[in-house]
């Protein structure tokens, strides 16, 4: 690991250390539940950490990594009123995501993620800030359950949409971030709450 | 109510007469393919529902004039039969309907046909993928100026569609409408339609059939067929998007029109069209509001000849589709549906 790899892991152990837990949601009856997992493929991590830029998961989300597959984030279902086969309403989702530029010094972080199911678009809104940010975007050869079937299920390729690249590169001072760029793979299993 | 009814009907009378204009002016919908052109073997053809028919044959225009390596041809729902669909197909009977254009699709191969035109979802199944590229509704039409209400409930539609309300006197849940002892004419489309079958579905009607509905069933969103003909008591479900292309952006031709009907009216309180903005409600039940669709064979979309073929139309705008890109958004709103932004060209495995 060269040394710009490393200060971006030591970046990212002390996002993850810092890092506040949202309080769980309370609700009455079964509540919606499920998870959006992002997986940054092996080619993606390593284009990342060649530009200094290392991305951690923010609790409740959690982080995994795969030799295979490569690290995945998986945000848990909070709420929602989404019906995913028709394409619409929205998931509410627990936890935040940290990017991190070795070279520049900056983070930004975002806590409030969602998933559109209309634009199927993964969106958070950055600590400070009110605006949500479009990070995430199902892209080619998305798949989705039929109308009807529990839990429903969308996979498909992950992409960064032109905002959000374009946002990240500026919160980080980076011109690593392109539109429609390839990050690997989205996963997302919801059940409404009933 | 009954005066405001009656003033609606007379606006939407003025509104067809200004757009049959309109229509004329503009020149009929291209219909299958143009005349003097056989589709290529390599090229991909389509048959099969009739709510989105004019929407592809405007596709088909617009598409081929990109100069696709694979061009675009449909065949509508209705005209001579059979059809050979393209250069050494087998003749088949023209699909008429979303139901029968699958059907269509899974008895046969790419040879013959590439696409059916959906306006149901998908049935349990893995051999198909159903592609979505746009949102339509389903309302109710009436005849203008007749005796049905300008709104009616789901539990009103629901109980006309199953014979237990017959008589517009029995229509009692609606302020300031007293109906007139006449009795109720419930029609369908035609047997196969996706529109006549998502909206029975809507008012969980499951019967094939039900002894108060009309025996006949005409085209479905033409109201010009002859059994609506000074019908005053005819209520029929309308694809609110192929109303709106009819009436306010001169897509409709020959029967293919609104006619005696009209659709300027509301489900449980929920206006139909919004007249203002010449569209259907956005914010419409999503009970009554349906995803259409190109349904295409799974080992086709998988397959390195057939597959490149089928993505370059319909394939998600991040993988170069051209009806889920932005030259084709504007088409898609032309015909009155409403775009499905990033989720155009999501698959769902069906049949």
């Amino acid at each position: 690991m060269n040394r710009t790899a490393v200060r971006t892991v030591a970046a990212a152990a002390a996002l993850a250390a810092t890092a506040i837990a949202l309080p769980s949601a309370s609700a009455t009856g079964t509540p919606a539940s499920g998870s959006v997992a992002l997986t940054a493929s092996n080619a993606f991590l390593t284009s990342a950490l060649r530009s200094g830029i290392a991305a951690v998961p923010l609790p409740t989300a959690t982080g995994s990594y795969n030799s295979a597959t490569g690290a995945t984030a998986t945000f848990p279902v909070t709420g929602g009123n989404a019906v995913l086969a028709r394409y619409y309403g929205s998931v509410t989702l627990g936890g935040g995501i940290a990017f991190a530029d070795a070279l520049t010094g900056k983070i930004v972080c975002f806590h409030q993620v969602s998933l559109s199911a209309r634009s199927q678009e993964l969106s958070a809104v950055p600590d400070g800030g009110t605006t949500p940010v479009n990070l995430f975007e199902f892209g080619g050869d998305t798949v989705i359950s039929n109308i009807g079937v529990k839990p429903e299920t969308l996979t498909g390729d992950a992409d960064i949409p032109a905002d959000g690249a374009a946002y990240l590169d500026q919160a980080l001072g980076t011109t690593f971030f392109t539109a429609n760029q390839a990050v690997g793979s989205l996963s997302a299993t919801y059940t409404p709450a009933s | 109510m009954r005066s405001v009814t009656r003033k609606l009907a007379i606006t939407s009378a003025v509104a067809a007469a200004v757009l049959g204009a309109t229509v004329a002016s503009n020149g009929a919908a291209l219909a299958d393919p143009p005349a003097g052109t056989t589709p290529a073997a390599t090229d991909i053809v389509a048959a099969g529902s009739d709510t989105i028919q004019a929407f592809d044959n405007g596709l088909s225009t617009q598409y081929n004039a990109t100069s696709p390596a694979s061009k675009f041809y449909t065949w509508d729902a209705t005209g001579t039969s059979p059809i050979t669909p393209k250069t050494g197909a087998t003749s088949i009977p023209r699909p008429n309907g979303s139901g029968q254009g699958i059907t269509a699709l899974n008895n046969n191969t790419n040879a013959t046909l590439d696409i059916a035109r959906s306006s149901r979802g998908p049935n349990t199944g893995t051999a198909d993928w159903f592609i979505p590229f746009a949102q339509d509704a389903v309302g109710w039409a009436g005849f203008t100026g007749g005796n049905a209400p300008t709104d009616l409930t789901s539990a009103d539609l629901q109980g006309i569609y199953t014979c237990s309300i017959t008589n517009w006197n029995q229509i009692t849940d609606e302020p300031g409408y007293t109906g007139p002892n006449a009795t109720i004419d419930p029609i369908v489309p035609q047997s196969g339609s996706g529109t006549r079958s998502f909206f029975l579905s809507a008012l969980n009607i499951t019967a094939a059939s039900e002894p108060c509905w009309n025996a006949t069933t005409p085209e479905e969103n033409e109201g010009t067929a002859s059994v609506f003909a000074g019908d005053v008591n005819a209520v029929f479900p309308y694809s609110l998007s192929h109303a709106v292309g009819q009436l306010y952006d001169g897509k409709g031709s020959g029967t293919d029109n609104i006619g005696v009907l009209d659709v300027f009216r509301s489900i449980d309180g929920n206006t139909q069209i919004d007249q203002t903005n010449k569209v259907w409600n956005a914010n419409f039940p999503l009970t009554y509001t349906r995803e259409v669709y190109h349904v295409v064979r799974q080992s086709d979309w998988a397959d390195a000849t057939e597959g490149p073929r089928l993505k370059a139309l319909l394939d998600r705008s991040t993988n170069g589709g051209y009806l889920c890109g932005t030259a084709a958004s504007s088409l898609i709103t032309s015909y009155g549906f409403q775009t499905l932004g990033n989720a155009c060209g999501t698959l769902t495995a069906g049949q």
